[in-house]
């Protein structure tokens, strides 16, 4: 499965980035954002091999809004 | 007064998220949410900080010569990463991932590299989204690494900031 795109925060500044989800036990000081876990949980729901894409799509989308 | 000598002298490091690049924190730079590079890449092929301008040639009708002046300014970014045999060693692989990764580059120069960052040390700061990181070919007796070239945004980049205190 490819790595995954998710969207964070920081948790003490609330500062969202967007970090491969494989790097985040790197970085305790980020916790994933609720839309990201809203998402994560949708994820759940659907088939393995679409998600992936998805996810990572609605992660930079969000986060390039953002900024 | 002495030379600045290069040897183990760039504190390097990749932080998420910054507030204001031309004055990151101290907390900012040595918080749990930061990755420490300066031994996770070759000296080699480093390339960081600008690297050239465009020239704009618009000579006034009162000029005599060819007269230009300075445009854009172009960054370059890249660097050779080691893999490591653990998956906890190989912090760099884990994070750069793919390529939309964004963040900043910190680079101190002229203290060692393992002293931690510190109230008014000059720094460079560089916005940056990853590029698809790119495996090498193998060397004869050399470790296994892969190239990773960041884009330069220029809006994050500072290349005198001075770190604050708080």
């Amino acid at each position: 499965m490819p790595p995954r795109l998710v969207q964070v925060r920081h948790k003490v500044t609330g500062r969202k980035a967007v970090l491969a989800e494989t790097a985040l036990r790197f970085f305790p000081d980020y916790v994933k954002t609720t839309r990201q876990e809203r998402l994560d949980r949708a994820r759940a729901t659907k088939t393995p091999a679409a998600a992936p894409a998805d996810d990572t799509k609605a992660a930079l989308s969000a986060s390039q809004k953002e900024n | 007064m002495p030379r600045m000598l290069a040897d183990a002298q760039r504190r390097l490091v990749y932080v998420p998220v910054i507030a204001n690049s031309s004055a990151p924190t101290v907390a900012e730079l040595e918080a749990t949410g930061t990755l420490l590079l300066s031994c996770l890449v070759t000296a080699a092929d480093f390339s960081l900080g600008a690297s050239g301008e465009d020239s704009v040639s618009e000579p006034a009708l009162c000029a005599t010569g060819n007269d230009s002046t300075p445009g854009r300014v172009t960054y370059e970014a890249g660097m050779n990463f080691y893999r490591w045999t653990t998956a906890e060693e190989d912090k760099a692989w884990a994070t750069f991932t793919e390529k939309g990764v964004g963040g900043f580059l910190v680079q101190r120069m002229g203290q060692a590299f393992d002293e931690p960052f510190a109230a008014a040390d000059e720094v460079q700061v560089y916005q940056v989204i990853t590029g698809t990181p790119m495996i090498q070919s193998p060397v004869a007796g050399g470790a296994e690494k892969f190239r990773q070239m960041f884009y330069v945004q220029s809006a994050g980049t500072d290349e005198r900031a001075i770190v604050a205190a708080a």
